[in-house]
């Protein structure tokens, strides 16, 4: 039955998940034509030194940022909004499959797919900074970009959240919600600033339990 | 039950979220500005004198005994600082305690250390750069390399992001020999060719032992400073300046200051206690500023509600030192009462320049908030499970938003 | 197990308005039940309810025996449910859909399925977004066959369809529950289809149930009478017991009742109204249901 919700949800998001894709290519390959165009006319050391004393890279790289912010967007929203245009959830409600297995399988799913753009996304700004900078540079724009894939699983996670809530009332109220625990994953400015994450991955590790309160309440017909 | 755990999720991340959030617009509605007094010491008249400011643009000018100025006898006081508009209006004297005052001889003689939380031990990317110590350009000339310093010291050639094995070998050898232990624990410099020459590096090493490495022509040269474990160096900073009186300063553990002087590496302790309590420089909070003038040095410790200096002598005696308080953060009205509100504050901000989600408890203050959150809930929202008093009982007002917001589903 | 579906005490406010007041029903296996109500009388509420959407104030409503807001998966198996509007997977395709169901019920019958797709003649990959809803209808109605369930409830199933697929619904339906047992439990706003089809009809009045019956006996005991008496208009009431309902137009007076020709005589006498000339006009379910809920 697992099987039959993986096949249902890569229905809806196969698309997505190429064309993510393909923006990250893209993206990639431009950051990395930018980085080369700064090497040539800036020279190799005065590219450092802006990439090491002025966050040069860190503005360079705004598309990891954005990236997971669309992807996990756009996977809650082609998961979870034909599912409750006309109600169609109730279709799924009905399977004969229990209620908490449906909804964990499904946002499961979906942040499996997030987490392999994310993947793909952080091989790829690794081979990009590798071929460019030493270890010490690389490390450090990695170890930054880290609370934006965490923004990014957020993002789905509470869009998945406010889709399937059945009121506008809650809705709004995990709107601000949403909205205030999500910026916190970017607040820095620097490279690495974060001094730890644990309270940022909790976080996030909790959201698919209020996917289970919207599916729950959505169930039962509250309002 | 996993429909409750659910809710009790959504109305914890409702607390952290107005926790983060609530108190910080409190304080940007009902924070009012304090008129913080900027004090200073005055080599003519002997005395601390200091500004206030009385809202716009008007400013009243003081010494501590009472006596007020207008701003020309005021800057007059000054003349380390205002030199220039004081020889503009042709009232800089000739001489002050036996020493000759111009422009030119004021600015050779005096020197500013300054440190403050968010260079304590900033985010930033272990790479550095050598100059030349000895160029044969008349400014310190951008080298072309980087180099990494731990367990070894690499130099790399940016353009193929090669070790320059010969380079490297030389440095590390040199470093070697003169009994340096890798790896490195500390290292600093001031990577700025805006300076006058440059003293390269002093570095940590792996028993505590402190080294000064720079580099003259092409070729290294290390010097064990006599600096070792014996006192617990947090931070070193290095200022090259034409008085050449120290290479620099080092910050202890123990919140003490240090200068690096050029006789021989022998450091010079500068005094950083206070007679009052809570009131000794701590690195992570307080500003610390040493001020060098042609006839006095002031060493200033400033956090939150005052402001400390000391006066020295050019052979480092106390003469003079002063406090000035006003009220500290916690202390003012809109402070007080957002600490009855809330019964603790979330934030990410650290003045060491990182993000680090901390917690604030108001605890006997926070009580009372907590108190009239539980009666509302009582009052106006009977009937509850037991655990949306006890999150109330222990989050106050941020529960209570929670709890009336999410409501029980059976 | 007697009973499909059984309702006790069944209560439901949406806030403080009351829409269901102890409605009771029970429902036996093998029939085809229709259910009747103008609009706001519950008829929703009651189906929402009996679907597992929304759980009631108070009472109890048990589907296959277990409470219908928390059936387990082992018992949904059992009931086909087409929502109201042909609600499908609308971004599947005809054959994606089908492969998707398949995997959840072991007694998948796929050919009840393709057999109706063959007769709509469209591809395997048509998406059934870009379907009439009529072909729509008919995806749905496959996809209940093949899961071969008990118990079929199928929400307003002529919403949006033109006559033909209403017709050509009707046929698979009944051709496809004859002679296999089960039990249908249908609404519909064109009640002459229902007609065609039901077995049993349950009328929904105000808050409550009106009635409950096999068709024959509603055709056979449900009586409409007409006469004309200028001086009676006021005087005849409906009462639960004689008159189900009464039209009044000028003279010419309406009567609804479950008795006899007799028996209403019999009452309206008691009345101090002696009429002569009575007559009784046959009706077809759709009359003999607006006798029953009144025109308003």
């Amino acid at each position: 039955m697992l099987k039959a919700i993986l096949y249902k949800e890569w229905i809806k998001l196969r698309w997505a998940v190429l064309v993510i894709a393909g923006l990250t290519v893209i993206s990639l390959a431009y950051s990395a034509s930018q980085i080369n165009y700064y090497v040539e006319f800036q020279g190799a050391f005065q590219n450092w030194m802006y990439v090491i004393g002025k966050d040069l890279l860190l503005r360079n790289i705004v598309f990891v940022k954005i990236l997971p912010i669309i992807t996990g967007l756009a996977f809650a929203l082609l998961q979870f909004m034909p599912e409750m245009t006309g109600k169609r959830m109730r279709l799924s409600y009905h399977l004969p499959i229990g209620e908490k297995k449906l909804l964990l399988s499904s946002v499961g799913i979906g942040f499996m797919f997030l987490l392999l753009e994310i993947i793909f996304l952080f091989f790829g700004l690794w081979l990009m900074v590798s071929l460019t900078y030493p270890a010490e540079v690389i490390n450090k724009v990695l170890m930054s970009t880290l609370p934006w894939f965490l923004g990014g699983s957020a993002v789905y996670f509470m869009t998945a959240f406010i889709i399937l809530e059945p009121s506008w009332v809650y809705r709004i109220i995990y709107g601000v919600m949403a909205y205030g625990l999500i910026t916190k994953y970017y607040e820095a400015g620097t490279y690495d600033q974060y001094q730890t994450l644990w309270a940022y991955i909790l976080i996030v590790a909790s959201m698919p339990l209020l996917v289970m309160f919207a599916g729950h309440r959505f169930r039962r017909g509250s309002k | 039950m996993l429909n409750k755990i659910s809710r009790y999720t959504i109305i914890l991340l409702i607390v952290v979220v107005s926790a983060l959030y609530l108190p910080d617009f409190y304080s940007m509605l009902f924070d009012k500005k304090v008129n913080v007094p900027r004090m200073n010491y005055s080599a003519v008249i002997n005395d601390f004198v200091y500004t206030e400011y009385y809202g716009m643009g008007k400013i009243k000018y003081m010494d501590i005994q009472g006596k007020e100025y207008n701003e020309r006898d005021y800057f007059a006081l000054l003349p380390f600082m205002y030199y220039g508009n004081l020889e503009k209006w042709g009232t800089l004297p000739e001489k002050l305690e036996g020493i000759e005052l111009s422009s030119k001889i004021i600015r050779r003689n005096s020197q500013m250390v300054k440190i403050a939380p968010k260079n304590v031990n900033p985010p930033s990317v272990p790479l550095n750069i050598m100059f030349e110590a000895e160029p044969d350009y008349a400014q310190l000339v951008i080298p072309d390399d980087i180099f990494r310093l731990k367990n070894t010291i690499e130099f790399i050639d940016p353009v193929t992001n090669k070790v320059l094995q010969e380079k490297s070998k030389k440095f590390q050898d040199a470093l070697i020999e003169a009994g340096f232990e890798f790896p490195a624990k500390l290292s600093a410099a001031n990577q700025t060719n805006r300076k006058p020459f440059d003293e390269g590096y002093f570095i940590k090493d792996a028993k505590d032992k402190v080294y000064h490495l720079k580099m003259v022509k092409d070729d290294p040269v290390v010097v064990y400073t006599g600096i070792d474990g014996s006192i617990p160096i947090r931070q070193i900073f290095i200022s090259e300046n034409s008085r050449k009186e120290f290479y620099g300063w080092l910050l202890t553990e123990e919140n003490d200051v240090y200068l690096i002087t050029y006789d021989n590496y022998t450091l010079k302790k500068i005094p950083t206690k206070s007679d009052n309590e809570g009131q000794d420089y701590d690195a992570n909070s307080m500003n610390f500023r040493f001020y060098i003038y042609p006839v006095n040095k002031h060493i200033q410790i400033s956090g939150d509600g005052f402001s400390h200096m000391i006066i020295l002598n050019n052979d480092y005696e106390k003469i003079a030192e002063h406090t000035m308080e006003w009220t500290p953060y916690n202390k003012r009205p809109a402070p007080i009462v957002k600490q009855y509100i809330f019964p603790f504050e979330l934030s990410t901000y650290d003045p060491m320049k990182y993000i680090k989600l901390q917690m604030d408890c108001f605890w006997w203050q926070g009580l009372v908030g907590v108190a009239l959150s539980l009666l509302a809930l009582v009052i106006f929202s009977r009937k509850r499970p037991i655990l949306d008093y006890v999150i109330v009982l222990f989050t106050g007002v941020f529960g209570l938003i929670g709890v009336l917001l999410i409501k029980p589903e059976e | 197990m007697e009973h499909v579906i059984e309702c006790k005490n069944l209560t439901h406010y949406y806030g403080d308005k009351l829409v269901l007041n102890n409605l009771n029903l029970k429902v036996e296996k093998g029939r085809i039940f229709g259910i009747l109500g103008k609009n706001g009388m519950g008829k929703t509420t009651t189906i929402n309810i009996l679907m597992g959407f929304l759980r009631p104030t108070s009472g109890q409503c048990l589907v296959l025996g277990e409470e219908s807001h928390r059936l387990s998966p082992a018992t949904r198996q059992k009931i086909g449910l087409l929502h109201e509007g042909h609600l499908a997977y609308d971004f599947m395709t005809i054959k994606q859909v089908e492969h998707f169901y398949s995997q959840f019920f072991p007694g998948w019958k796929k050919e009840y399925y393709w057999d109706l797709m063959k007769k709509l003649g469209l591809k395997d990959n048509h998406k059934i977004r870009n379907m009439s809803c009529g072909q729509r209808s008919q995806v749905v109605l496959g996809l209940i066959f093949a899961q071969d369930p008990e118990l079929l409830i199928l929400d307003d199933y002529s919403m949006g369809l033109d006559p033909g697929y209403r017709a050509l619904f009707i046929d698979y339906l009944q051709d496809y529950v004859r002679d296999r047992n089960k039990t249908v439990f249908l609404t519909s706003h064109i009640i002459p289809d229902v007609e065609k089809v039901v077995d049993d009809t349950i009328v929904m009045g105000y808050q409550k149930l009106l009635l409950k019956m096999p068709l024959e006996t509603l055709k056979k005991d449900f009586h409409r009478f007409e006469f004309h008496n200028a001086n009676a208009k006021n005087a005849i009431k409906a009462d639960e017991e004689n008159i189900t309902n009464v039209e009044v137009y000028h003279d010419k007076i309406t009567l609804y009742s479950f008795k006899s020709e007799s028996d209403v005589k019999k009452h309206l006498k008691t009345l101090g109204i002696t009429v002569d000339k009575m007559t009784e006009i046959p009706m077809s379910l759709e009359e003999a249901f607006i006798g029953l809920t009144g025109k308003y």
